[in-house]
C-alpha cells in the first residue's frame, strides 16, 4: 500500500500540468515519425500520467466488489470487459441493491453515453491508413485516462503517428486495470480497516473532484440536481434510484434549459 | 426487455455482465461509425450529457452519503468534511486532482486508525 501511495505522490505532479518527465516526452513526440516510436512514447506517457490514477481507481473498485460479495474472477471480468469505472460501480451497486437486470442494463448504458462524445472528438483527429489496427477494437481503450491525454497532446504531434500514441497510452491503462482490480480485491480481504476505508473511498472522491473541471452550466446543474435526487430516492426506491435521478432528473434539467434558451432566442 | 430477464434467469450474473458490457461498448462502437458524420452541438448530445452527469452525480452523492460496507463505519459528518477539504484544496490551491485524492485517502486512513485504536 505504501508503495502505491509513494508512487502516487511522486507522480502527482504530472496530472493537470506538465512536469519535467512529461516535458521530455512531449519534446520527443514532436520529433516522432514512426508508429513504433509514438507507441513507446504513449506507453511512457501513460506510466507518468493517467496510469497511477487509473490504477488507484481500479484498486478501489476491486475493494468495493469484495465488499459487495463478488468473487475475484467476476471483479476482474468487469474491469477488463467494461473498462469504465462509473459504469462498473453502477453495475455492482445496483446488483447488490437487487435491481432487476433490465434496469441495471439501462442505467449502465446511460452512464456510458459520454464515450460517444469522447470518440467523436478524438477519432477524427487520427488520419485513416489502409493498414491499421481495427478501430472497432481499439475503441475499447477510449476512457477518460487515455482520452484526456490524447486530446491534449494530439495537436502537438504529426497526424500520422497519433494512432500509435493513442494505442500506447490506451493499452497500458487497460492492462493496468487487471492487476489493479485483483490487488484491491485481495488487499481488502486481508488488510486492516484503516486501509480498506481509503480504498473504497477513492472512487467517489475521484468522481467528486473531477466535477470541478465540468465547465458547462447545464452539466453542473445536472450533477447537483441528480446528486440530491439520488440521495433522496435511494432511501425511497433503492433499486431504481439511479435511473430515476439520471434519466428523470437529468432530462428535467435539460428540458428546463431547452425552454429557457428557446424563450431567450425568441424574445 | 424480457429477453434480458429470460437469459438472466437461465445464465445468472454472467448474463447481466454480458448485457452491461454490450451497453458500454455500444457507445464506443457507435462513435467509430459516426465519427466525422455528426455535429456534436445537436440537442441530442446536450440531453445525453445532462443525463450522464445527473447519473454520475447521483452515484457519487449516494456513495458518499449512503455508503455500504467499510465506509459506513465513518460518520457522515466526517465524510462530508473530508470531501469539502479536498474540494477546497484542489480549487483554491490549484493542486492537481491526484493530490486531492491522496489527501482524502490519508484523512480517511487517519479515521480508520482512530477506529482500530478505539476497538483495541
Amino acid at each position: 500500500m505504501s508503495i502505491l501511495y509513494g508512487h502516487l505522490v511522486s507522480r502527482s505532479k504530472c496530472i493537470g500540468h506538465y512536469n519535467s518527465d512529461m516535458d521530455q516526452i512531449l519534446q520527443e513526440l514532436k520529433k516522432a515519425d514512426t508508429f513504433k516510436q509514438a507507441f513507446h512514447l504513449g506507453v511512457k506517457a501513460g506510466l507518468y500520467g493517467p496510469g497511477p490514477v487509473l490504477l488507484a481507481g481500479m484498486v478501489g473498485f476491486g475493494a468495493m466488489s469484495q465488499g459487495v460479495g463478488l468473487n475475484v474472477l467476476q471483479a476482474t471480468a468487469i474491469s477488463t470487459f467494461m473498462y469504465a469505472l462509473p459504469g462498473q460501480i453502477v453495475f455492482i451497486e445496483m446488483m447488490s441493491m437487487g435491481a432487476s437486470s433490465s434496469v441495471v442494463a439501462i442505467a449502465v448504458a446511460l452512464t456510458s453515453t459520454r464515450f460517444l462524445t469522447m470518440v467523436l472528438t478524438l477519432f477524427p483527429q487520427i488520419p485513416k491508413e489502409k493498414k491499421e489496427p481495427s478501430r472497432m477494437l481499439s475503441v475499447h481503450l477510449v476512457a477518460m485516462s487515455a482520452w484526456a491525454y490524447c486530446m491534449r497532446d494530439f495537436p502537438k504531434m504529426k497526424p500520422e503517428v497519433r494512432y500509435g500514441y493513442f494505442l500506447g497510452i490506451g493499452i497500458l491503462c487497460w492492462v493496468l486495470a487487471i492487476p489493479g482490480t485483483i490487488l484491491g480485491f485481495v488487499l481488502s480481504e486481508y488488510v486492516p480497516i484503516w486501509v480498506t476505508i481509503p480504498l473504497v473511498f477513492v472512487n467517489p472522491l475521484f468522481f467528486l473532484l473531477s466535477f470541478v473541471d465540468v465547465v458547462i452550466p447545464l452539466n453542473r446543474i445536472a450533477i447537483i440536481v441528480g446528486g440530491i435526487a439520488g440521495a433522496i430516492f435511494y432511501q425511497l426506491y433503492p433499486e431504481n434510484a439511479l435511473l430515476i435521478s439520471g434519466l428523470g432528473f437529468g432530462s428535467l434539467v435539460y428540458g428546463i434549459d431547452y425552454f429557457r434558451r428557446k424563450r431567450k432566442s425568441s424574445s | 426487455m424480457s429477453a434480458i430477464e429470460n437469459s438472466v434467469a437461465e445464465y445468472g450474473w454472467w448474463a447481466v455482465l454480458l448485457f452491461v458490457v454490450l451497453g458500454t461498448y455500444f457507445w464506443r462502437g457507435l462513435g467509430v461509425l459516426l465519427a466525422g458524420h455528426v455535429s456534436q452541438d445537436s440537442e441530442v448530445f446536450k440531453w445525453l450529457s445532462a443525463v450522464t452527469y445527473a447519473l454520475v452525480g447521483a452515484l457519487t452523492f449516494k456513495l458518499i452519503l449512503l455508503p455500504i460496507g467499510a465506509l459506513a463505519q465513518v460518520p457522515m459528518t466526517y465524510r462530508i468534511i473530508v470531501c469539502c477539504i479536498c474540494l477546497v484544496y484542489i480549487t483554491k490551491f490549484k493542486s492537481g486532482l491526484s493530490r486531492g485524492l491522496i489527501l482524502g485517502s490519508l484523512l480517511m486512513a487517519a479515521y480508520g486508525l482512530f477506529l482500530s485504536y478505539q476497538s483495541s
